[in-house]
């Protein structure tokens, strides 16, 4: 019983807290006057006027932290980068030109050889028939060699 | 489709020769451009009151646009991830490495001249407002792209990986972009709904920054591209060659 009890009361001050403070915020002392600013009607902080606004200004004006190295940091990094970045790709493209041009010619170099080759002679390993009836399709990126039966069974 | 040579390969593409006409002169232009941009900076911009920054201001001008590059170079790289995912074509995958690592250098130039500016205007190089983290988050994500294609394989597993990670990293731009309405921190908002205020010379110096820095970005990505699709070539023309017995012994 004295549970009950002591829940009760505890339930009753729970209830008159609770009621208390709607009580004060519908309180017409504590209203803010319609005159009074709202907070979202308050003057910019600085941090927000310049957040917010740049303005042209003349004359020097006194500065605390030193200009100079900031701005030159600044576009020195953007420049180092930028060139840096562009020296990157141009010596990567140019070396992968200069692997294409030399595949090119390894490639040209075997055609003519094998255009070169008597009827006769066997094709060297791995290579199709330069005198096929029927060459292969151009798309041969995508196809494996055929595995000899060699590579297959382990020795 | 390309014939096959009389040893079976099929003849390599030509290898690009002399540059084109008009990618020389999208250089020239963006070069010129570039150079003006510079001269209106520091000859033609006045100059900011000292709350933002007096003459570090003039970091802004390539800040801002190196930021708007990052936003396009983090959409090619999105649009072609997606592509790439549902054609499965290379290309694809070239435009968005290209743009990955356009979104990377342009990311870590904004990550570099911000806090910078931040030391004069805010008297501290770095504070965790929500533009701040959210670009740095970008920033990382499309590091660990680059990281992913640098010492993965060119198989087709890291290649969709890759693409995921892209279309991963462009969700964060959002977040950049609005962070400065939605969450409102330190940094300026000059130029997004909330501010406008520019000195109409501050306002032309900054367009011709932007019109210098689209014209960049066009050309690095047709560098990065070509650069790409030429490494694709190689990559083809070496596994024919190995297919067909034809190494430099065979």
């Amino acid at each position: 019983m004295s549970k009950l009890v002591r829940a009760m009361v505890f339930l009753a001050a729970v209830a008159a807290v609770v009621v208390s403070s709607d009580v004060r915020a519908q309180d017409p002392a504590e209203a803010p006057a319609p005159g009074k600013a709202q907070p979202d009607d308050r003057h910019m902080s600085p941090a927000e006027a310049r957040a917010q606004q740049f303005q042209r200004v003349e004359g020097p004006q006194t500065e605390a932290i030193a200009a100079g190295p900031l701005l030159v940091g600044a576009y020195g990094a953007i420049w180092v980068l930028l060139f840096g970045y562009l020296f990157l790709v141009a010596r990567r493209q140019a070396a992968t030109r200069a692997e294409l041009v030399s595949l090119e010619k390894l490639v040209a170099g075997k055609a003519r050889a094998a255009d070169a080759r008597p009827a006769s002679e066997p094709a060297p390993a791995g290579a199709p028939d330069a005198n096929a009836s029927e060459p292969s399709s151009g798309a041969t990126a995508s196809k494996e060699p055929e595995p000899s039966a060699a590579t297959d069974e382990p020795s | 489709m390309q014939q096959p040579s009389a040893n079976g390969i099929a003849p390599a593409p030509k290898a690009p020769g002399r540059l084109g006409v008009a990618y020389v002169t999208l250089a020239a232009l963006t070069g010129v451009l570039m150079l003006g941009s510079l001269a209106m900076v520091f000859g033609y911009a006045p100059q900011a009151q000292l709350a933002a920054g007096g003459i570090v201001q003039k970091i802004f001008y390539f800040h801002v646009p190196s930021a708007y590059v990052m936003y396009v170079g983090v959409a090619v790289c999105c649009v072609a991830s997606i592509v790439y995912l549902i054609t499965r074509k290379d290309t694809w995958d070239a435009v968005a490495l290209a743009g990955a690592e356009m979104a990377c250098v342009f990311c870590l130039i904004v990550l570099i001249t911000g806090p910078l500016w931040a030391r004069r205007a805010w008297g501290v190089y770095w504070v965790w407002d929500a533009r701040l983290t959210t670009t740095l988050l970008c920033g990382l994500v499309f590091i660990a792209y680059l990281v992913l294609r640098a010492f993965g394989t060119d198989g087709e597993a890291e290649k969709r990986f890759a693409a995921a990670l892209g279309i991963f990293g462009a969700v964060d731009a959002p977040f950049v972009h609005w962070s400065v309405q939605r969450w409102r921190g330190q940094h300026p908002t000059v130029i997004t709904s909330r501010g406008g205020g520019l000195d109409p010379d501050m306002k032309t110096t900054l367009l011709v920054c932007f019109v210098a820095f689209t014209a960049f970005a066009v050309l690095l990505l047709w560098t990065r591209i070509r650069a790409e699709l030429d490494k694709q070539r190689v990559a083809r023309l070496r596994l024919e060659i190995a297919a067909h017995g034809l190494g430099e012994d065979g």
